[in-house]
């Protein structure tokens, strides 16, 4: 099994990446802190006198209306990048434009924010002259280790009128799971799923769009993802759009995805009252099971390691098959289950009947419980963490194989629901086939902590995320 | 003894989970210190501190890595600091794994 496996890891590497970079958290994003957003701070100055503004950043960008039309541009980033500002002053017609990006940047250019900048200021700039409202909501920035396969996407989405809101992300990865082949269904329907968990965390389930973005080294392997972005389409009745593409590259799959809502958004951090209930919509920590699989296959005494705790490596390989099935599955039905408790756009709040906000699990795991309180300034007290491998999340965490054993991709979502509504919301979810269950609840207003049981410990290595908490 | 060695590596170590590898062998044998990508250079830089023999043990396994490919492998003595409580990844903003 070792040498199959090691020779698909050896194919990927022919792909242009290292699947061992999977284990790696935004080992394929620019680094946010050091690089992104001074070169943002900085180009922002640059455009300050222009009409093109820049959003603070956001998991999804949110527009009144519906907005219905996406218009796909994609440029070099190098000195023969050519704009054509006719082309979108054609797509604006005088109207506002938003927009959403994805940059993916040669890994020389990605250490400096001034590198960074100096790649990616011309496209603004040159944006910038065209003096229309021009609003990026949304940003995603990636690296390549090959300087040819630079490029900067925008999707244009012109402002639209009506009630209710559009939700857009976008989000790309390189590969769910590195042991099987990059055309396997599960592969594109992780990448999908995963770019449309950040608008279904806002109840959004309607008019659900997908604009995929897509790489590949030959037009076979390209023709094969876009077969299995049809099967998802159909399978999930998520319409998709075969926009512009970039040119024939190294592996990449993603997309923008957009939503409608006729219900409010659940950021009401001001309304989370004392005895607010804390619902997740399904066990966590999808990611344990992966990286201890790839952690065995890439070091063999790994493996002797864990059978002497216990755990034969086929059931770490059915673990981890199944994290990925869940990663691959999207959470449309949790999605369902939101906006039915959440006001119509211009209903007032009720307290008492309203999911006040939501998020959802991913790389921090059980961390996002802290992001809650710090949003809403509120203690959060934890009875559990459910996870959907404890067993192999904490073996992960003894043999330090992962930091945080709680992490997730794709993962479930924790809701704050008034006390009142919260069993119907777990009942909900739970009618859609969910393992959702009560975890914590909101015990006071003005500071941000969390209480969490002191179990927390088995399942997270890192000290500094486990100071986070105040365990009992 | 407490010993502590600064240790820089170069090759194809970022991106690839070479940190997270330094990180397990630290942490298994009860090191402090810390594992960070260098800026402009294809490298990372470690700090480890702990007991004599477990530094050893340490070197030891970096340098057989068999897994990354390590260009260069630059390993100095220092001073132990003693300002570490535990074994870090310097990571960026959206890293947390």
């Amino acid at each position: 099994m070792f040498e199959e496996l090691i020779e698909r890891i050896q194919y990927y590497k022919k792909l242009g990446l290292n699947p061992l970079a999977l284990a790696t958290g935004c080992a394929v994003k620019v680094d946010l802190l050091r690089v992104v957003y001074p070169a943002i701070r900085n180009l922002k100055e640059k455009l300050n006198r222009s009409r093109f503004a820049i959003a603070p950043r956001e998991d999804a960008l949110i527009i009144s209306g519906d907005a219905s039309e996406v218009h796909r541009r994609v440029y070099h980033l190098n000195s023969q990048a050519k704009i054509d500002l006719t082309d979108i002053r054609t797509v604006s017609r005088g109207r506002k434009l938003y927009a959403v990006t994805v940059v993916q940047i040669y890994q020389r250019y990605a250490d400096t924010p001034e590198a960074f900048l100096d790649k990616i200021a011309p496209v603004y700039l040159k944006l910038a002259e065209l003096n229309l409202p021009i609003y990026l909501g949304k940003g995603h920035s990636i690296i390549t280790p090959f300087a040819e396969d630079e490029f900067i996407l925008f999707d244009f989405l012109p402002e639209s009128i009506g009630e209710g809101f559009t939700a857009v992300n976008n989000d790309t990865i390189h590969i769910v799971d590195p042991t099987q082949e990059p055309g396997d269904f599960r592969q594109v329907s992780g990448a999908l799923s995963n770019a449309l968990n950040d608008i279904f965390v806002l109840g959004v389930h309607r008019n659900l769009r997908v604009y995929p973005v897509i790489n590949a080294p030959s037009e076979e392997l390209i023709e094969r993802l876009w077969s299995n972005i049809e099967i998802y389409s159909k399978k999930y009745d998520v319409g998709f759009e075969r926009s512009s593409q970039l040119e024939r590259g190294r592996l990449l799959m993603g997309a923008t995805t957009i939503g409608y809502s006729d219900r409010a958004p659940p950021l009401f951090e001001d309304r989370v009252e004392i005895g607010s209930k804390l619902v997740i919509t399904r066990p966590m920590g999808e990611l344990a099971p992966i990286n201890l699989f790839l952690s065995c296959i890439v070091d063999e005494s790994i493996v002797k390691d864990i059978e002497e705790l216990g755990i034969q490596l086929r059931e770490v390989e059915k673990a981890k098959d199944e994290a990925v099935e869940r990663i691959s599955t999207p959470n449309i039905e949790a999605a369902q289950v939101i906006y039915k408790y959440l006001p119509y756009y211009r209903e007032e709040f009720k307290p008492d009947e309203h999911i006040s906000i939501t998020t959802d699990v991913t790389g921090p795991g059980v961390l996002v419980v802290k992001e809650l309180a710090e949003r809403s300034n509120t203690t959060i007290k934890l009875y559990d963490v459910p996870l959907l491998f404890p067993q192999i999340s904490e073996l992960a965490t003894k043999l330090y194989i992962i930091p945080n054993a709680t992490s997730g991709t794709n993962g479930p979502f924790i809701i704050v629901a008034p006390d009142a509504i919260a069993h119907d919301v777990v009942k909900d979810l739970k009618a859609k086939g969910l393992n959702a269950s009560i975890i914590g609840e909101v015990i006071g207003k003005g500071d941000s902590e969390v209480i969490a049981p002191a179990k927390l410990k088995k399942y997270i290595a890192d000290h500094r995320i486990l100071m986070e908490f105040k365990l009992v | 003894m407490v010993r502590a060695v600064k240790i820089t590596a170069c090759g194809d170590v970022k991106g690839v989970g070479y940190r997270r590898f330094v990180w397990r062998i630290a942490k298994a044998l009860d090191l402090k210190g810390y594992v960070e990508n260098l800026i402009g250079v294809p490298c990372v830089e470690i700090y480890a501190e702990g007991d004599d023999a477990c530094i050893e043990k340490f070197k030891e396994k970096i340098s057989l890595n068999k897994i990354y490919e390590i260009n260069s492998l630059t390993i100095v003595e220092d001073r132990p600091k003693n300002i570490y409580s535990d074994f870090m990844i310097v990571k960026c903003l959206d890293e947390v794994l």
